[in-house]
């Protein structure tokens, strides 16, 4: 908990090391050769992906494996985007995670305010019960919750997946309670004497002083939105409003479709992904820090 | 000195007062802060449990009203081999995924820990697919393990002279082609590991080499030790989660969910117990054998919970709580 304040830097070395490292050049090679192998193993599949969704058919069923296709077969990429509206998939993903990025990250800031710095009969069990609800798996409860929603009128509709986000997400209040509760408690007195009710300290002070935390919690909550398939997957049936995992998973095998075109499809969706890596990297390494090792 | 107090004590009559109810006040806005979150814990989690709970004895088709059924769903299930495979396919999943997740990442990251050269470049490579979605890793996953010669494993394989193998469609097979797959997500774990690695005082090794001891051992007696806590943490929160006791998607991917839209793979060979709930739930609509079967998951997750709760009071994971 302890570095999360300020602006990130780039580290210059990922170990801790300080002084001269006390590995041999062998051992650096070992060390070198080792990584370069899971590195290729892990590899390899994404490189076959890109190449093969370059190639017509007879390409990419040819024994031995044509690692570059010749002629390639650029317009994979317009007939994907053409018989999948994988365009339209990443917009409605992009809408749903930013409304849930949203709401659910400052109704649990909220939430996770009244945790840390309210003392009322109940706190320490309720917390618990926090703790115990992240653990559960919430797909066992969505046959009722279903059924709930659909009685609402609900399905079909992004609701069912944005309104329980402004009920705070167990998660997230969890995490910036443990964040809430290390600031000092010294400013948030000194408003009080100056007359600042507590959601105006929440806003001036707390918040202020939590923004890292809040870009972390934010982006956990973007990346589990956009990966999330079992929402999305049975609360909406109308193809228009699927997100992007959901659009590629009810994608019907391909008969007109070849393969090959939906591997481009695979890669179109798997590069947002990527700029998401690239944009939010220092955070997320920031993130890791706060989220797993406490 | 007892002039100021009582001119004090004048202006400010309900000092007394106000002290209790500064304390009540604040509890008041614990509650009102705190509410909503118990408010759509009561609304989605816990009301959502127990009507699950009579729904599980309960046949119902939704066209009709549920009628009452007794303890025959659940056990209706046990006699289903397919929820038995599921069972036995999701605690595969469950362990092997993640023994691959924390040894392979362990490793790594152990490795990237002593800075080789190159190190940005495959921290990188490791981690990024690790971010890709499920869904996505499935679709590419399916055509590299497609039967017949051409498929990459297969060609892969034929270079050691390993006969090509019907991954997917060969019953016994499927699951561990998820379970081979949990390799490429390697990365996840590894970044939690580094910042592990990262907060170990160097001043152990130090003296560990002054005492000369080989890197195994102080692997053994320095590093996994003190990792241990994170150890135990990434692998329970690996099994209750999206690559233990809830993994659907991949699997589902894998068995091209809308094309064979009556099986989970091959013979259901990829089924896992969310798997099967969805397909009993929302693809047959028998909600009271999948209100059985979410009370099944429910209670290994249970189970496993408990676990995880006395683990993380030995290991002190939530930092101090009151």
């Amino acid at each position: 908990m302890a570095d999360v304040s300020g602006a990130p830097k780039r580290r210059f070395k990922i170990s801790s090391e300080s002084g001269p490292s006390d590995i041999s050049p062998l051992g650096h090679l070992v060390n070198f050769l080792l990584i370069g192998f899971f590195c290729f193993i892990i590899i390899v599949p994404f490189f076959w992906l890109i190449t093969s969704s370059f190639k017509d058919m007879g390409q990419f069923s040819s024994v031995p494996i044509q690692w570059i296709p010749v002629p390639w077969h650029p317009e994979n990429y317009l007939i994907a985007l053409k018989s999948i509206p994988l365009l339209n998939y990443i917009m409605n993903s992009v809408i749903l995670a930013t409304i849930q990025v949203v709401l659910g990250v400052f109704s649990s800031a909220l939430i996770a305010y009244g945790f840390a710095r309210f003392r009322f009969p109940g706190r320490g069990f309720l917390f618990v019960v926090l703790i115990a609800s992240m653990m559960l798996p919430w797909q066992a409860t969505s046959i009722p919750v279903f059924l709930f929603y659909r009685s609402l009128g609900w399905l079909n509709t992004f609701l069912p997946l944005i309104v329980p986000s402004i009920f705070g997400m167990a998660w997230n209040i969890f995490l910036l309670r443990q964040f809430f509760v290390s600031l000092p408690v010294s400013i948030d007195e000194a408003a009080t004497i100056d007359g600042c009710g507590p959601i105006s300290i929440w806003w001036r002070i707390i918040l202020p002083q939590s923004k890292p935390v809040l870009v972390v919690v934010s982006l956990f909550t973007f990346m589990w939105s956009w990966k999330d398939v079992w929402g999305p997957l049975i609360y909406l049936t109308d193809s228009k409003l699927y997100t992007l995992p959901v659009g590629l998973l009810m994608f019907e095998s391909p008969f007109e479709v070849q393969y090959t075109q939906q591997l481009a499809a695979v890669v179109i969706a798997i590069i947002p992904t990527v700029l998401f890596y690239v944009f939010g990297q220092r955070y997320l390494d920031r993130g890791i820090t706060i989220a797993d090792v406490k | 000195m007892a002039a100021v107090q009582e001119k004090i004590a004048q202006q400010f009559p309900y000092k007394k007062r106000s002290q209790w109810s500064i304390a009540k006040k604040n509890a008041l806005w614990g509650v009102v802060l705190v509410a909503p979150w118990f408010i759509g814990y009561l609304a989605f989690s816990f009301i959502p449990n127990l009507a699950s709970l009579y729904l599980s004895f309960t046949e119902w088709d939704m066209f009709s009203a549920p009628s009452w059924v007794g303890v025959s769903n659940y056990l209706k299930l046990l006699h289903d081999p397919v929820f038995l495979l599921s069972i036995k396919n999701t605690f595969l999943i469950m362990i092997f995924s993640n023994l691959i997740g924390i040894g392979f990442g362990l490793l790594v990251a152990v490795v990237l820990a002593k800075d080789p050269p190159g190190r940005y470049l495959f921290r990188t490579t490791l981690y990024l697919p690790s971010l890709v979605m499920p869904v996505a890793m499935g679709m590419m996953m399916r055509q590299i393990y497609a039967s017949g010669d051409f498929g990459l494993l297969n060609q892969f394989i034929g270079w050691f002279g390993i006969a090509p193998q019907r991954w997917l469609t060969e019953p016994n097979m499927a699951i561990w082609a998820v379970i081979i797959a949990a390799f490429w997500g390697i990365g996840g774990t590894m970044v939690i590991f580094l910042a592990g690695l990262k907060g170990i005082n160097r001043e152990y090794y130090e003296a560990a080499m002054i005492d000369g001891a080989s890197p195994f051992r102080k692997f053994i007696h320095i590093t996994l030790p003190l990792l241990a806590p994170i150890i135990v943490f990434q692998l329970l929160m690996g099994m209750i989660g999206g690559s233990g006791l809830q993994v659907f998607e991949f699997p589902a991917a894998l068995a091209d969910f809308a094309g064979a839209s009556n099986s989970m793979g091959y013979h259901d060979s990829l089924g896992t117990l969310v798997y099967y709930l969805f397909m009993n739930g929302f693809r047959y609509f028998k909600f009271g054998l999948a209100s059985a079967l979410a009370w099944y998951i429910f209670g290994i997750a249970l189970v496993l919970g408990v676990i995880i709760y006395f683990l993380a009071k030995r290991y002190n994971f939530y930092g101090t709580e009151e």
